[in-house]
């Protein structure tokens, strides 16, 4: 490994901190949280209820109703839910940031997108293809990179998030391509919890400013509706890169605008989202000219979504749904192409778009319930093309189309009391990439009432995407003959209540990916092409402790240790850290309205592209709010690195220059601030 | 790495339930029941309603009981010299409304909503009611969950009517509702 790929001789703003493995805002950080810890739950505990006064009796939480109610203990997964208090409670600003909180995952930024790696498994510079992203049953990743847009380029502002579900493992046997290592299904609020309009305005660090308005309600007839449109606008910074010695200049700018609405009436549903996002491309990504002030990337999606539920008789229920979508994507890439030449723009374009029709029947008999559906996709375009604009000259003008289509069927058994079997087998069929068999068998087995253990096992797969199949403009040429992504995996969970609001859960598991598309360099001509190469193992053991108390503060905490690596080189996998621990503490402060959120994140240390290693850290967002500061504003301001931590991600291929510069790491923000005003029209 | 780790510990140990066992988590109903038994501090009743027990001031239920005893920790609390009673009434006459300060309408009563609150339209009694919808159709302040909290509305025409006074306060926690009478 070379010197300028190590993070400690390269930056001279980053003395090292080898030797003092906690520094003093560390150490002042943890008595911080114990402090906390040790303030928060005492105020309730001896407290009757009748003591409370009004405004404290509306900050109870009622357990019952509250995330605990959901039957996860049941499902047949590892289940995380976050809820819309979450996401208030910590300042949660995108998905990613909601993602980052939760247990065995971590999401690394290359200052345009946002990378999910779930149990040790990411890949620098995939599109999060081998996670499904589901909004309201919707699925979000498009079919061309399999993007799972996390980050500021998701179609969806959190402050219409009602709760997001993460379910870790495989989910193809009941929604196919993509969802091999998770399945995040992004639930929206309804009409009613806004019943109303409302208008909420944020400011932030590095230029940041963001409107949203929201109008939703409920009729007496039962119509309900909600409207939300948001923008967004941050002017970013000048990044220094030590390794291109010099800053990029107004070149870390985000613009968003989205809008959202839904309708729903008796059974029938009507949703439709559309999002814009431009973000400047300070990193000069594939090769391109350093602080060009054109390199920039826009990303836009649309979909509008039919849905329809209803019960068919007493034992059965229907769900249909019917879709359409486009994805659009373009950026903006400088080039010099011979010394002395001026600079000429190159531009590459990627058009999709989609219709699916999907239907699910769910059955209810006596120890069995079952589920069966089909659903089918015509992704009517999938087009990309990459061309000079000036003097034009065409490198890639590459149309496509396809079909993909699957049937599955799940059956729940009640085997004895405490005793449930989950059986569950999908066939895909993909046009190009043929078919793919998956299967699901749980054993969820309550012994008591408070103790639940699961034996999990799936498969999954990832067809490859008509990035990886059809993309060619050199040095990259096309494979058409790739085949899927094949994974399989095993998995092992507890989950104990010590009491109705004290949550454990520990979990072992086992994964294995094979058939792996990998980007790698054909002998025979030099030029770069997609291959299915490797293959990978990610095993680990994760821990979860969860505590609600009845004056509504809240605790979670989980460790995971995880260990991925490259079958074919034995090689720790990028990205991949070893160890995560998070903890997150929500609670009431000072005066009843006045809430407190406390996020701290541990991530281990991880491997570069280059071998060297982007190193551990610990970061602290905290968050301080009031929700009825007046009956109608409330208020919310956050410090996210709170201490300052400097620390980066590693980057993806595509910072890798020919010249040898190289971007093995990205540096992250370091502290920075948001300040948020809602205020609520009835 | 170790930090985290023993922070992780600490909390764990921390977290653990003591042996004096903090008290099992709220019930919705335990919520609403405190909710009640404070409404009665925000409300003024008419001084002309003589024919009341001014020791008392009385909760009535009708509808299925959901409260499972969540009442019974409120009974006989004093709010200034009143004490604070409740009982279920079986409604085989409407002439059991006249004593009752509060009426607690339950989920149940969806259907007989309507004769009801025309049962005690013009009596200085404090409607609360249990079931979405209730307070747009008159009922004063009616409950409904919010993110996992007890949450009330309140219709403003309804309790003037009925010579209600609700304080400000009350008015603005709650969540204002256009109403029918």
């Amino acid at each position: 490994m070379t010197a300028q790929y190590d993070l400690r001789s390269s930056r001279p703003d980053c003395p090292s901190r080898r030797g003092r493995p906690f520094p003093a805002s560390i150490r002042s950080l943890a008595v911080l949280a114990l402090w906390a810890l040790a303030a928060a739950p005492t105020g309730a505990r001896g407290a009757e209820l009748a003591e409370l006064s009004l405004e404290q009796l509306l900050d109870v939480e009622v357990h019952g109703v509250s995330k605990f109610a959901q039957k996860l203990t049941e499902a047949p997964a590892s289940v995380t839910i976050v809820t819309a208090a979450d996401i208030r409670d910590y300042g949660y600003r995108t998905l990613a940031d909601i993602l980052r909180g939760v247990r065995g995952l971590n999401v690394s930024y290359d200052r345009n997108y946002s990378y999910l790696g779930v149990r040790g498994f990411g890949r620098t510079g995939d599109f999060n293809g081998r996670m499904l992203l589901l909004v309201d049953g919707h699925r979000m990743n498009d079919p061309v990179y399999d993007t799972a847009a996390l980050g500021t380029e998701f179609a969806l502002d959190v402050d219409l998030i009602d709760r997001v579900e993460i379910v870790r493992g495989p989910g193809s046997s009941i929604y196919g391509s993509n969802a091999v290592f998770g399945t995040v299904n992004v639930i929206t609020r309804r009409g009613r919890d806004f019943d109303g309009a409302q208008v909420s305005g944020e400011l932030a660090s590095f230029g940041t400013d963001k409107e949203r308005l929201t109008w939703g309600g409920r009729s007496d007839t039962g119509t309900e509706w909600l409207v939300s449109a948001t923008r967004y606008r941050g002017d970013g910074r000048d990044l220094y890169f030590p390794e291109f010695g010099a800053s990029a200049h107004d070149l870390d700018y985000d613009r968003y605008d989205n809008v959202f609405a839904k309708w729903s009436r008796g059974g029938f549903s009507l949703a439709g989202a559309w999002s814009r996002r431009d973000k400047g491309t300070p990193t000069a990504s594939f090769n391109t000219v350093f602080d060009d002030p054109n390199a920039r990337s826009h990303d836009g999606n649309a979909y509008v979504d039919l849905g329809y539920a209803g019960a068919l008789g007493p034992r059965w229920e229907f769900a249909g749904h019917l879709a359409a979508g486009r994805s659009d994507w373009s950026g903006i890439y400088p080039y010099i192409y011979a010394p002395g030449d001026p600079v000429t723009l190159n531009r590459d374009i990627t058009r999709a778009s989609w219709r699916s029709a999907e239907a699910r029947l769910v059955g209810r008999f006596d120890a069995h319930t079952l589920m069966a559906g089909f659903d089918y996709q015509d992704n009517r375009r999938q087009n990309q093309a990459n061309f000079d604009l000036d003097p034009y000259a065409s490198y890639l003008d590459d149309r496509r189309s396809s079909t993909r289509a699957g049937v599955y069927l799940q059956d729940e058994i009640a085997l004895s009391s405490g005793l449930i079997l989950n059986a569950g087998l999908r066939h895909d069929h993909d046009a190009g990439a043929g078919d793919a068999l998956n299967p699901r068998l749980a054993l969820i087995w309550s012994p008591r009432p408070a103790t639940t253990l699961k034996w999990l096992y799936g498969t999954a797969f990832r067809a490859p995407n008509a990035y990886e199949l059809y993309y060619a403009v050199d040095p990259q040429k096309a494979n058409p003959n790739l085949s899927p992504e094949k994974s399989a995996s095993y998995e092992f969970a507890l989950e104990h209540y010590l009491r109705a609001d004290y949550r454990l859960a520990a979990s072992a598991y086992y994964n294995r990916i094979e058939n792996l598309v990998d980007q790698v360099v054909d002998p025979n001509d030099g030029l770069l092409v997609f291959e299915n190469r490797g293959s990978a193992v990610a095993k680990g053991l994760e821990f979860e402790l969860e505590r609600l108390w009845r004056d509504g503060t809240r605790l979670r905490a989980s460790y995971a240790w995880q260990l991925a690596e490259d079958e074919t080189g034995g090689a720790r996998l990028v990205d991949s850290p070893r160890h995560l621990a998070k903890l997150n503490l929500a609670a009431p402060l000072f005066a009843p309205g006045w809430r407190g959120g406390l996020e701290l994140q541990y991530v281990g240390a991880r491997k570069t592209l280059a071998g060297a290693e982007a190193k551990a850290y610990v970061l602290a967002n905290v968050t301080l709010l009031n929700e009825r500061l007046s009956r109608d504003l409330s208020l919310s301001a956050s410090v996210y690195n709170l201490f300052d931590r400097r620390y980066a991600d590693p980057g993806g291929p595509e910072l890798i220059h020919d010249s040898g510069v190289a971007l093995d790491t990205l540096a992250a923000d370091g502290r920075n601030f948001r300040l948020k005003a809602t205020w609520q029209f009835r | 790495m170790t930090l985290p780790l023993r922070l992780l510990l600490v909390l764990f140990v921390w977290a653990l339930p003591s042996a004096a066992a903090w008290a099992a988590p709220s019930s919705e109903y335990e919520v609403k029941a405190a909710f009640l038994f404070n409404f009665a501090k925000f409300v003024e009743w008419p001084a002309k309603a003589t024919d009341k027990d001014k020791a008392m001031v009385k909760l009535c239920l009708v509808g299925a009981d959901p409260f499972d005893g969540a009442l019974a920790g409120f009974e006989n609390r004093l709010l200034g010299n009143k004490r604070f009673v409740s009982r279920r009434l079986k409604l085989e006459s409407d002439a059991e409304l006249l004593a009752c300060d509060i009426l607690f309408i339950a989920r149940s009563e969806q259907d007989r909503l309507a004769s009801l609150l025309q049962a005690v339209k013009d009596l200085p009694i404090l409607t609360v009611g249990d079931g979405e919808g209730y307070a747009r159709l008159g009922v004063m302040i009616n409950f409904y969950l919010d993110q996992g909290k007890v949450r009330f509305e309140i219709n403003p025409h309804a309790p003037r009517r009925a010579g209600l006074q609700l304080s400000a306060k009350l008015m603005q926690l709650g969540r204002p509702v256009e109403g029918l009478e």
